[in-house]
């Protein structure tokens, strides 16, 4: 049923990327220590070859906003960063008129006023030179890009990060959609701006509300979960190489069994390379309880955390250990 | 054109994961880069494309596991393949017929080397003896496709469905030529008939598992669209305890379905903004000098409601869902306050700000809900509490039966708070044809109200809802 729709499958791939693949992008993260499962590798792959954005959800602190500067430094953009907050709005994501200078334009533009209708006859040729006369009230010269707009103009395209996109009004939402599916934001006493190379964007949600579908429609969706121990064993070794195997194993899966207590906030990838730190300062060898229990504050946030977790240690640590 | 890909994605969406049209030209577009040739990249882009929560990540999961399963194109292929080569093992799925063939095995390794059947003649014998994996999978789709197996319904359909996709493969034929073999003298023409006949029972095997996985992928949508209909259409009084849990997802998304609605009407900023356009325009007649300036401003327009419930007995079920429905809808409402009353009224507005929405409609019910309905006095309660509250933009929802025990209807407060506030609107969850006979006092309350409407079902509900929230915009 769906026969005509082949037909523009044959979409124009980029030339300069035939040779990249999931892999090749997985490999290339590694290198700049970022460590990643295949599942964002294929799709961060997808995002570049059909311009799609990304939009990236999961639980804070497993690497979200990470992506977005690995991928710029991979594909060489500049980074532009966008973060989200409740009453953001076009003019402080998209441009702004320069008010003051424009304040001044008008200002100049009564005083040469006189001279430029000299010897005009009546009312109506004085309107005519008016006409003639250039305006640029509204125009680029007084436009103040903000970050869409700069990731749209950027010559050689870039690395738009759209951070906690939750976090803006529901409205913010909706004035995305032309930017994320077209490439283009209408400037209304200007025209449309369309991007000159089309901008690599990533868009970073920790659900703090549920999106809208207008929004999920357009990006390519990808769940960061929290790592399995391998990965995180493959985290901690890129991040912080001087803590050795023994220990690198009891931390990740100290960590990997707090992830399974229920807990106001549990530690994310972020607090593990924090405690690898840590304990590498610290001299430690291997873990034990007096340790756990005095920089527990690092993997922990909240007060109620530590407290139920202080009498759990031993245990914990008698269920991880090596067989 | 990729028929596997649209029909996995009709599967998809028969299992709660919703995909679009442009959705799917998504994922025809990263197949197109991706290809078939790995399973798990394959997996990872179509979801990264049609599978936008985690929520519909977990059903996309179990969906490509059951829709791309592998047996599907190994299975038969690599039993011909013992079968032929060495006959080694029987092969059937069925393990009854697996344990009786285990005791001959030794036997029949020797006849199957020694004795050579005669060559098949039938067009499903040949398939079935020498086509390959791949050519058995697409007859098995093709001839899934023209009995239009995506139509399948019900279980007990089953049997007819397998056996018509058998049939579109030539069953007919197969069969004959059995019978015709199997009553020869010739005793090659004979082990023919028997390979045919294991061949067959494979075959039937296989037809029906794979309905079942078909039955599965495409009824799963309409049972579910099905008993939400109900669920939506049922009376709130009759609703069993055990669709609880469902109707609270029903209401969620009634709820979320109207605040999508509403809210691109409602939210407007005060901002601290500029209106550079408005300020040159109104400042024109003072020679450009801008003196008079103008500001990005516009008045937010939210419906304050306030909500009265009767939760006596009679009516405590539906006051139970309206509560439910005005604080899921919180993101378009903020500000409901909320008052419940049997014998005499007091405002709960705070139980909703402690507790979790069940737990505060819980104990409501069972805090307001003993004593037997008195609408005259609360009324006098609702005036004492909440009068001064009231003003031009309050829309008070009344939901109750009024039905009044032969006491006092007090109507002349509720014209008092009738006339200072925005509307009333009355829900009643009787019929209109009851209402006013016996203790009910309807018609004392209904001159006073701006919409009297039955409402009995979620509908009405969602109806009466909307309704308030168009009017306050």
């Amino acid at each position: 049923m769906n026969a005509e729709i082949g037909v523009n499958v044959n979409i124009k791939y980029k030339a300069k990327s035939k040779d990249l693949n999931a892999q090749k992008i997985k490999q290339g993260f590694e290198k700049l220590g970022y460590i990643c499962s295949d599942t964002i590798a294929t799709t961060v792959y997808l995002a570049y070859m059909l311009d799609k954005p990304i939009l990236v959800e999961g639980p804070p602190g497993v690497g979200k906003t990470e992506l977005a500067k690995v991928s710029a430094s991979f594909f060489g953009l500049p980074l532009i960063r966008l973060q989200c907050y409740e009453g953001l709005d076009e003019s402080k994501a998209l441009y702004e008129w320069k008010y003051g200078k424009q304040l001044l334009y008008t200002q100049v533009l009564k005083e040469t006023l006189g001279d430029l209708l000299k010897g005009a006859k009546g009312l109506a040729q004085s309107v005519e030179r008016l006409h003639e006369f250039g305006d640029i009230f509204y125009s680029e010269e007084f436009l103040e890009p903000r970050p869409l707009l700069k990731a749209l103009l950027a010559e050689k395209g870039a690395m738009m990060l759209i951070d906690e996109i939750d976090k803006a009004d529901q409205e913010f939402e909706s004035f995305l959609l032309e930017m994320l599916s077209d490439y283009q934001i209408s400037i209304p006493e200007i025209g449309t701006v369309k991007a000159k190379s089309k901008p690599l964007v990533i868009l970073t949600s920790n659900n703090a509300r549920e999106l809208s579908d207008a929004i999920k429609r357009r990006c390519l969706h990808l769940y960061v979960p929290y790592p399995d121990a391998e990965l995180e064993r493959k985290i901690v070794q890129t991040r912080v190489p001087e803590v050795d195997e023994r220990l690198r194993v009891q931390l990740v899966d100290f960590i990997q069994s707090l992830r399974e207590i229920d807990l106001k906030k549990q530690p994310a990838i972020s607090e593990t390379i924090d405690w690898a730190k840590t304990l590498v300062i610290l001299h430690a060898e291997a873990l034990d309880e007096a340790l756990v229990k005095s920089t527990l504050n690092v993997i922990l946030k909240f007060e109620e955390d530590i407290a139920s977790i202080q009498s759990e240690i031993a245990n914990i640590l008698l269920k991880n250990k090596p067989r | 054109m990729d028929r596997t890909l649209t029909e996995f994605i009709r599967a998809l969406r028969g299992s709660h994961v919703r995909v679009s049209t442009a959705e799917s030209l998504d994922a025809f577009h990263a197949l197109d880069l991706m290809g078939y040739q790995s399973r798990s990249l394959l997996k990872d882009s179509l979801a990264a494309c049609l599978a936008k929560s985690e929520h519909e990540k977990q059903y996309f999961d179990s969906c490509f596991e059951r829709f791309f399963t592998v047996e599907r194109l190994h299975h038969i292929q690599d039993e011909f393949k013992h079968h032929s080569t060495e006959g080694s093992r029987e092969i059937l799925n069925n393990p009854a017929q697996q344990n009786a063939a285990q005791g001959a095995s030794e036997n029949k390794q020797q006849m199957f080397s020694e004795i050579t059947a005669s060559e098949t003649q039938s067009k499903l014998g040949n398939l079935l003896m020498k086509g390959s994996a791949g050519d058995f999978s697409l007859a098995l789709n093709q001839a899934a496709q023209s009995v239009d197996i995506s139509s399948i319904r019900s279980f007990t359909q089953r049997g007819l469905y397998g056996r018509r996709m058998m049939m579109q493969m030539g069953l007919q034929e197969l069969e004959e030529e059995i019978h015709k073999n199997a009553a020869s003298d010739n005793i090659a023409d004979r082990e023919l008939a028997r390979r045919l006949i294991q061949a067959r029972n494979i075959l039937r095997a296989e037809v029906k598992e794979f309905v079942e996985r078909q039955l599965v992928l495409f009824t799963a949508a309409q049972g579910e669209q099905f008993r939400e209909e109900v669920i939506r259409n049922i009376s709130l009084s009759n609703m069993e305890l055990r669709t609880f849990a469902r109707l609270n997802d029903v209401v969620r998304k009634m709820a979320k379905r109207l605040v999508a609605v509403h809210s691109r009407r409602r939210r407007v900023y005060k901002r601290g903004h500029l209106n550079i356009k408005k300020t040159l325009q109104s400042n024109m007649a003072y020679d450009g000098t801008l003196f008079d300036l103008k500001w990005k401003s516009i008045k937010k327009d939210r419906p304050r409601v306030m909500a009265i419930c009767d939760v006596s007995g009679s009516v405590a079920e539906v006051s139970r869902f309206l509560l439910m429905f005005l604080y899921s809808l919180n993101e378009v409402m903020p500000n409901v306050r909320s008052f419940a009353f049997s014998s005499n009224l007091g405002e709960v507005t705070d139980k909703f700000e402690k507790l979790q929405l069940n737990e505060a409609i819980q104990e409501i019910i069972s805090d307001w809900g003993r004593g037997s309905s008195d609408y005259g006095e609360s009324w006098l309660d609702f005036k004492r509490i909440a009068y001064k509250d009231i003003d031009h933009r309050t829309t008070i929802i009344v939901l109750g039966d009024a039905r009044n025990n032969y006491r006092e209807h007090q109507s002349q407060a509720f014209k008092q708070i009738s006339e200072r506030a925005k509307q009333i609107i009355w829900l009643n969850p009787e019929n209109k044809n009851k209402w006013s006979t016996g203790d009910s006092v309807m018609n004392h309350y209904q001159p006073y109200c701006r919409m009297v409407e039955t409402c009995n079902t979620l509908n009405h509900l969602e109806k009466t809802i909307d309704k308030l929230l168009k009017s306050a915009s």
